[in-house]
């Protein structure tokens, strides 16, 4: 068998996969983004062309959820991928001396990362429970608070929450990205800057930063990919609520297609979003230009 | 224990007494006759003359609490009488309606019968989901239902199932708690809760609750029933006969919303109110963190298992009718729940069998003494030997109460769309509690979306 065959046979199966779950899927909720398709009214969905898309700039309700949501979404990225990167890139400047233990932070520093974000939401939910929760026994048995609090009972202080439970699960995922960037960092150039009396700071604004900014860069698309996908911690910990000050894109998406059961515009809005982040890729692509991993 | 011990309102009893108050229950006499439909004639017959009919039926529902094996030792009874295997498939309550609709959607066959809440009639009946079955019930026996047990499983004059039972949010307090403080009878009206509150809230570190009350005002289904009790109670209606217009953001809507703003302000409602679903509610008066709330029917039976009710709590826990108005003695919200057959069910005859049995009144007097599952006729309410039973249960002659309530409560819309309604209505309710919004604004917002989702306008 000519050795080109070959490797399309072996191909093949992986292929077939990834066109199955991946290619299939997209092809096909582009095509149902192009009908009106709602489950609880007919069984029969029917092509509609860019309805679905022209529905949110023509209905106000639709409008005004939809950027609404969006709003949602933009504020929980821009707070909760910094704090992540900053918080990240600590741990791995941490992680990257040598100190007694650090084999065993590492490993307990994986551990939210490891947990379902299910698992992640429950936890948390337990904690923040305003009659039960452990942040409330413990805050009021030190005197903290005079009363147990409802810390997920106002819109600023459920977004505020779903953040840090958000952060605390994905840190660790940009610590380890990070980790492995400044590990393959030259120690020559420190060993240089030492010698010509750098300090700590110095060091760190002046050869740590400007060679990690491209593996920085990574971790904020990653991550800001994964603050306009984040629906599951929504569900967990808040459901949307209080007053919809929650409902984020993500979770909109999947109240619209799994809850409402309109499939079409769900779908539409879906690859809205998608488009709208693939415009922010390109801006960081663009920011990336000329520049190679450490 | 073995997990098929049965109980009866959450106590474990044995068989041999169970039956013995079975047969008592049964010796009381019938209501709506023994109705044979065609399709459990035919299996009776066949299971009388020792002929295997090899039928089965799956039925889907939450079962848990008290668990599938229980509730499969009370189905043990249709299969001893039809020949008929019941399967049990355990869902929780959340999860039901995406579960039914993506079976419909798909022409599945793996459920027959399904448990279906009242909100969710008209969206299945509509897509075709399941089966219309408006002539399936004569009319002898149509006429002993309780009228909002039957509107239940209707949508535009159709039946699309058959009540499974009758259900209205109710006021429970701690007597114990309420005599401490001097209040010795249950408030009858909406000020004497708002004094009651003022009394309770006073003695808070003495009686060691949080709050007054507690409820189940996340942004969720629940949040929508609170304030048609209040409605109710204020003697307004949510929506009009026609199933399509709200009436909520006028008078009495609008005062319903007022009163919820105010218990809020006050510091009568636990704080942790506004994201408390209906099982934190329960569980706050059960643990003692608080002495009244409104909920479904079940806690007077929780109130008395240990494993739910604390000690200081156990058997102080009383039923009421929910405070009212000089408008109307009191208010509530239906919250009924049918079954249905799936048009994709293999097993039709069966589970036709199945609803014809579950409506009997044996089978409901069984319901009601070993799940809390209220019977759907009418006359039942006032059934000596089944009111002596619970009384002797639950140590309190409360079960004419429940029958009283349901004459004072009102349904919800159930059209289709009415889940994405309720939740415009929800959020702006949320907002006004908040703050963010006053009553009026959050009304007229939420009654203009839900108009428009009544009408299909909110569907893409």
């Amino acid at each position: 068998m000519p050795e080109a065959a070959l490797a399309a046979l072996f191909l093949a199966p992986t292929l077939v996969i990834i066109g199955l779950v991946f290619v299939w899927p997209i092809i096909y909720s582009l095509w149902l983004s192009l009908n009106r398709f709602n489950l609880d009214v007919s069984p029969t969905p029917s092509f509609a062309g860019l309805h679905n898309y022209t529905l949110i700039a023509t209905n106000s309700f639709y409008r005004s959820d939809v950027l609404g949501a969006a709003g949602r979404t933009a504020l929980f990225t821009v707070i909760s991928v910094p704090i992540e990167v900053a918080l990240g890139l600590a741990c791995a400047l941490l992680l990257n001396e040598e100190f007694r233990g650090r084999i065993l932070f590492r490993s307990a520093l994986i551990i939210p990362y490891a947990m379902l974000t299910i698992s992640n939401g429950l936890v948390w939910s337990y904690i923040l429970d305003s009659t039960y929760g452990t942040l409330n026994v413990i805050l009021h048995h030190w005197g903290l608070i005079g009363a147990y609090h409802a810390w997920l009972g106002t819109p600023t202080g459920a977004m505020g929450w779903v953040i840090v439970a958000d952060v605390w699960k994905t840190t660790p995922f940009v610590t380890i990205i990070l980790l492995a960037a400044l590990q393959t960092l030259p120690t020559n150039v420190y060993k240089a800057a030492a010698v010509d009396g750098a300090g700590v700071l110095q060091r760190f604004w002046r050869i740590t930063f400007p060679l990690m900014r491209p593996a920085i860069l990574v971790v904020v698309v990653l991550r800001t990919l994964g603050a306009f996908r984040v629906s599951d911690i929504i569900y967990v910990l808040t459901g949307g609520g209080p007053a919809n000050s929650t409902d984020v894109i993500g979770y909109y998406i999947y109240e619209q297609a799994f809850i409402d059961f309109h499939i079409g515009y769900a779908a539409a809005v879906a690859y809205l979003t998608t488009l709208v982040v693939a415009l922010l890729i390109l801006v960081y692509l663009w920011l990336l230009r000329g520049e190679t991993v450490a | 224990m073995r997990n098929d011990h049965p109980t009866l309102f959450g106590q474990p009893i044995d068989r041999r007494t169970l039956l013995t108050m079975t047969g008592k229950v049964l010796a009381g006499g019938t209501v709506a006759g023994v109705w044979l439909g065609p399709d459990m004639a035919g299996f009776v017959e066949a299971a009388a003359h020792g002929r295997k009919t090899g039928g089965s039926v799956t039925v889907t529902s939450q079962f848990t609490p008290p668990g599938p094996a229980k509730w499969q030792s009370y189905f043990d009874a249709f299969t001893k009488e039809t020949g008929i295997s019941v399967t049990l498939d355990d869902q929780n309550a959340n999860n039901q309606y995406q579960k039914i609709a993506t079976e419909g959607q798909s022409g599945g066959h793996s459920y027959d019968v399904v448990s279906i809440d009242t909100i969710w009639s008209g969206s299945f009946g509509r897509a075709g989901f399941t089966l219309d079955l408006t002539d399936f019930l004569p009319a002898s026996v149509k006429g002993k239902i309780a009228p909002p047990a039957l509107a239940s499983v209707a949508y535009q004059g159709k039946l699309y199932g058959v009540p499974a039972f009758n259900s209205s949010k109710h006021f429970y307090y701690n007597k114990q708690m309420l005599d401490s403080v001097g209040l010795h009878h249950p408030p009858a009206t909406l000020d004497d809760l708002l004094s009651y509150c003022a009394t309770l809230k006073s003695n808070q570190a003495k009686l060691g609750i949080i709050a007054p009350m507690s409820a189940p005002w996340m942004q969720a289904e629940n949040l929508t029933c609170d304030y048609v009790d209040f409605v109710d109670a204020h003697g307004g209606r949510f929506f009009a006969a026609d199933n399509a217009t709200p009436l909520f953001n006028h008078g009495a809507g609008v005062q319903a919303l007022q009163f919820m703003v105010t218990l809020l302000k006050k510091g009568y409602m636990a704080p942790g109110s506004l994201t408390h679903g209906g099982g934190d509610t329960e569980k706050d008066l059960l643990s003692g963190k608080t002495a009244m709330c409104t909920r479904w029917e079940g806690v007077m039976t929780d109130s008395l298992n240990p494993a739910q009710a604390t000690p200081a709590v156990r058997g102080h826990i009383r039923l009421a009718l929910i405070p009212g108005s000089p408008a109307r003695k009191s208010g509530s919200c239906l919250g009924p729940q049918g079954w249905a057959i799936m048009k994709g069910s293999r097993h039709q005859a069966e589970a036709k069998a199945f609803l014809n049995w579950w409506i009997s009144t044996a089978a409901q007097k069984q319901g009601m003494l070993q799940f809390d599952q209220y019977p759907i006729y009418t006359a039942l309410y006032t059934d000596p030997s089944l009111r002596k039973l619970v009384a002797q249960s639950d140590g309190v002659d409360d079960f004419p109460i429940y029958g009283q309530q349901f004459a004072f409560a009102q349904p919800r819309p159930n059209f289709p769309g009415y889940l994405d309604a309720s939740k415009r209505l929800q959020i702006h309710l949320q907002k006004a509690l908040l703050g963010q919004e006053t009553p009026q604004q959050a009304l007229n917002a939420a009654a203009a979306e839900m108009k428009a989702a009544s009408t299909g306008g909110s569907n893409p």
